[in-house]
Formats: structure tokens, C-alpha cells, sequence
């Protein structure tokens, strides 16, 4: 069962089918106990979801602030999350032995590489990529360049995959900034805080490729990645 | 990297004078040039015609007085401002008021530069090279707060003869490329100092789960600890100490301890920052029954 609204899940529903799971939303399992429970949705307010192995997507949080004193896994990983790439898992002093294990089986079957890290919003990848879309946003919150500049430049200059702005689009920029404030509000610390222009797409509901338009705009009829 | 520039100018069909203070330092450099000029013909990256016409613009000058024609002129010398500024008022004095200056500073403001050039600061501008400046597809043009329009874009128009995708930055700490790459040092050394991830995780986390072609760690050692340490000092002065940009206590520690694999060779053998990686409770601890079979067998 794959739970929650940021494009990671939509993505993991659909990775899921491709190897053969019968992935389902919430709305769709009627009773029967999952192999394991995806949580892409949890918040401090919105405890994690009940009733099997359970994996809670860390970018509201960290595992300790999702689920103090749960059973579950964290786990947190970005698109575009292809065969070969990886997800990042971690455990607290009460996570479940059978979560771990089915996380780690689930992962596996979708030919992603998994590590087990320590316990922090957004694990490491999202923390240093979420950093980069955010500190890119201040560079063009600031005039310092536009954005096709600056992700022509990231490529180009220093040989990033992708550049940060459109990457921060792909992922979502709500999710973008959900890991930003979680490491805020854990951290206390002004190094975290997210930038003006970052916070305003969210506000104003420009969140990036779900909706049409983020830092950049795009075509919604079109299939794009 | 004032070699590889000059490289892509006589390439670009543009007489090209290069100038540097240490004579036998110039002539190496005349020399290294029309070698790899001669080299990439051979390799077939242009014909051996282009490759002697492009040696043909290319002329030493052993004074800088020999520039008074120029009309655009690219400083690659040591990224010490009192140094760039001395040598930009000369210039001034020897060269047309129209000609261009340039400036190929990855940290130096262009401001700062220009103000010793008081009486036209319009035409100093920066002109960011990666390195190495043949290979990569880069050129940042950076706009001092001076910086006149005219001048701008014919750093451009060069840039774009030379082949590059050609981008525009505001002068600020690290314009716009490397300011916006800071976070993936800084941060992969949170985690590291925080023992999140060791090391080696975190370069493995960036290859496979982001796609980057090295890891920030690798990244560091064949940049080196030292130089990486002291740009990251550079962006907290500039910026009087902003939060985001707070150098790191564990570069520190490695550059004291002089753990700073300098070069890729070393780099690849010693990976100096590897050493000081900790152990913690949750790197010991069984993950679940599989691994601890996994491991015990």
C-alpha cells in the first residue's frame, strides 16, 4: 500500500506495478494487512497510517519526530528514481525487524539500491539536494541569475545531472520545502530556513511538473519525466 | 588555466597575444599550447590546417605594453585581489578606453576589481572559465555593479565563438554557478560531522541516488581539503557570515591535520578524508535477522 500525495508517490505506485506488486492506495485496501505500508503523507499532525510493516517517507521529519516510539521504518529517496538508483532507509531504537526486512525485500524488487543511514529529515540525499534547489532560489530571489541560466550553468559548469531548479520541479517543491522546514524546525538553526521566492511557488500553488508550473512551466498534457 | 583560454581564443580565429611576469613561465606555456594544438589534430578535434593556423595567432608578449592594441583583455593570475588590482591599473594606462577587461576570478567580486579602474569602470567585467577551460562547455559573464552594457556583450560574443553556452551572473560570492553548488560540500559534511552517513555512504548516496558523476567527498579530496576549506572562509566573509555558508569544523580538523589530498592522484590512493570517519551505535547494530545471517555466515 502506497500512501500520500507528492509526486514520490505517484512515482512509487508506479515502480511498483512495473515489478509486479499490487500496489494500492489507501482507498483501495480493504482490510487484508499489507506486505508493507508506504507512508508518503505523514506529518506531525497527521500520524502515520496503522496496520502492517510500515515505511514512513521522512520529508516532513525525521523518523524520531514521525512516528516517536513507532514500529515503522523511515525511508526518503527523489525522483526520478530509475532501476540502479537508491533509496536511503533508517531505523529507530523501536522500529520493527519485519519492517526493516520488508522494506529492504520492497526496495530490492524495484532494482534500487538501499543504505541504511541515521536518523534526519530528508536523510542526506534530500538534505544536500533540497539545499541546492533551496540555495538556487535565493541566488534567483536575489537577481544573481535566472533559472535556465543557473541550471544551464550547474551542468554545463560542474557536470550536475540535472539542473537544480528542475530537479526541485520534478520532486515538488512542497516537498522541496516540507524537508526544508523539518530540518528547520528540528535544527533551529537559520541554515535551514527556506528561501522567500521558494516558499511563495508553494504558497501560491506553483509546485512545480504536477501543476504546470514551478520555476519553469510546463506543458500538463504532455508525458513528461 | 590562462593556456587553456588562450587555446579556445586562436581556435575561435582570434590573434591572441599571451603575456605572463615569469618569462620561461610564458614560454612553456607558448609551447604546452601549440602541443596540444598539434595533439588535437592528431586526436582529429580540428584539421592540421586549423591547428597551424590557430599556432599561427598565437604571439608571447614579454611586456605588458606589447597589449596596447588589444581589444579584449582576459587576467588569469592568482586569486589575489591586491594583485588583480595593481595589474588592472597598468593595464588601464596601456590600453585603448574602449578595450575590454576581463577578469577569469572564480571568487574575487568584479567590483572590487574595477575600482582600480575608477576613471571608466564600465569596461571590467568578469569572465568565469571552468576548469579545464577547453573542455568545459561553461562561460559565466559576470556583470560588476559598474559593468557597462557594451562591454558585457562582447565578453558574450567571444564566449560564443569559443563554443560556450554562455551565462549571465551578478557579482556576489561565487556569482551564480559555485554559489549555488555550496550546499553539496557543506551539507554532505553536516551529515558526515553529525554521523548520519560515513563518508564513503554519502559519495555512494550522490552517485546512485542523485546521479552525480563524483561524490561530494571525492569531490573534495581532488579539489583539496585546503582549497575547498578556504573558499568555503572566502563565501562566510564575503557574505558577513551568512548561516548557510558557515565553513565546516571538520575541513578544519582535516587541513590541520594536513589531510588534504591535493591532487587526483592522491586523491585516489590515500582518499584523505576517509580516516576520521566514525563509528556509531547504529552502524554496529544488526539492520534485521537476514543481514545478521548474511553476516555471520
Amino acid at each position: 500500500m502506497i500512501a500520500g500525495e507528492i509526486p514520490l508517490a505517484h512515482l512509487l505506485l508506479e515502480r511498483a506495478e512495473d515489478a509486479g506488486w499490487d500496489a494500492r492506495t489507501p482507498a483501495e485496501v480493504d482490510g487484508e494487512v499489507p506486505f508493507l505500508i508506504l507512508d508518503c503523507g505523514a506529518t506531525e499532525d497527521d500520524p502515520p497510517l496503522q496496520g502492517g510493516p510500515q515505511a514512513i517517507c521522512l520529508h516532513g521529519g525525521s523518523l524520531a519526530a514521525l512516528d516517536p516510539g513507532g514500529a515503522a521504518v523511515g525511508f526518503h529517496a527523489l525522483p526520478p528514481l530509475e532501476a540502479g538508483g537508491l533509496v536511503e532507509l533508517t531505523r529507530g531504537a523501536d522500529s520493527l525487524d519485519a519492517a526493516a526486512t520488508a522494506a529492504e525485500r520492497f526496495f530490492a524488487t524495484l532494482g534500487l539500491h538501499t543504505e541504511w543511514v541515521g536518523d534526519a529529515p530528508g536523510l542526506v540525499l534530500g538534505r544536500i539536494v533540497c539545499q541546492l534547489v533551496n540555495e538556487a532560489a535565493f541566488a534567483v530571489g536575489e537577481g544573481v541569475g535566472t533559472p535556465a541560466d543557473l541550471d544551464a550553468g550547474m551542468v554545463h559548469g560542474l557536470n550536475h545531472p540535472r539542473g537544480p531548479l528542475a530537479w526541485g520541479d520534478a520532486i515538488g517543491l512542497d516537498h522541496v520545502l516540507s524537508v526544508l522546514d523539518a530540518l528547520s524546525d528540528e535544527y533551529r538553526e537559520e541554515r535551514y530556513r527556506a528561501a522567500p521566492l521558494l516558499r511563495r511557488l508553494v504558497l501560491s500553488g506553483r509546485i512545480g511538473q504536477a501543476t504546470g508550473e514551478g520555476f519553469f512551466t510546463y506543458d500538463l498534457d504532455e508525458e513528461s519525466d | 588555466m590562462g593556456g587553456g583560454i588562450a587555446q579556445l581564443a586562436v581556435l575561435a580565429g582570434a590573434r591572441t597575444l599571451l603575456h605572463d611576469p615569469d618569462h620561461a613561465a610564458l614560454d612553456r606555456g607558448v609551447e604546452t599550447l601549440r602541443a596540444n594544438l598539434a595533439k588535437g589534430a592528431e586526436r582529429g578535434r580540428w584539421s592540421a590546417t586549423e591547428a597551424e593556423a590557430a599556432s599561427a595567432r598565437l604571439e608571447p608578449t614579454y611586456t605588458l605594453e606589447a597589449l596596447e592594441a588589444c581589444e579584449l583583455i582576459i587576467e588569469a593570475a592568482p586569486e589575489r585581489l591586491d594583485l588583480k588590482r595593481e595589474l588592472f591599473a597598468r593595464l588601464a594606462e596601456i590600453v585603448s578606453p574602449t578595450c575590454v577587461l576581463a577578469s577569469n576570478t572564480s571568487s574575487i567580486p568584479i567590483t572590487a576589481i574595477a575600482g582600480a579602474v575608477p576613471t571608466n569602470p564600465e569596461r571590467v567585467v568578469g569572465m568565469h572559465f571552468f576548469n579545464p577551460a577547453p573542455l568545459m562547455r561553461l562561460l559565466e559573464v559576470v556583470a560588476g555593479e559598474d559593468s557597462g552594457e557594451a562591454a558585457l556583450a562582447r565578453a558574450r560574443a567571444l564566449g560564443e565563438a569559443m563554443g560556450k553556452v554562455v551565462i549571465d551572473a551578478a557579482d556576489g560570492p561565487g556569482f551564480l554557478v559555485n554559489r549555488a553548488n555550496r550546499p553539496f560540500g557543506l551539507e554532505a559534511l553536516r551529515c558526515v560531522t553529525e554521523r548520519i552517513a560515513s563518508v564513503e555512504q554519502v559519495d555512494r548516496i550522490a552517485r546512485l541516488g542523485g546521479g552525480f558523476r563524483m561524490g561530494p567527498f571525492e569531490l573534495m579530496d581532488l579539489v583539496g581539503v585546503d582549497v575547498g576549506f578556504d573558499v568555503s572562509k572566502s563565501f562566510h566573509e564575503l557574505s558577513f557570515g551568512e548561516p548557510r555558508w558557515r565553513p565546516s569544523p571538520l575541513s578544519a580538523r582535516m587541513v590541520a591535520a594536513g589531510r588534504t589530498a591535493a591532487s587526483p592522484a592522491a586523491a585516489s590512493t590515500t582518499t584523505a578524508t576517509v580516516r576520521i570517519v566514525p563509528t556509531t551505535r547504529w552502524r554496529r547494530r544488526p539492520i534485521c535477522p537476514e543481514r545478521r545471517a548474511a553476516r555471520s555466515s
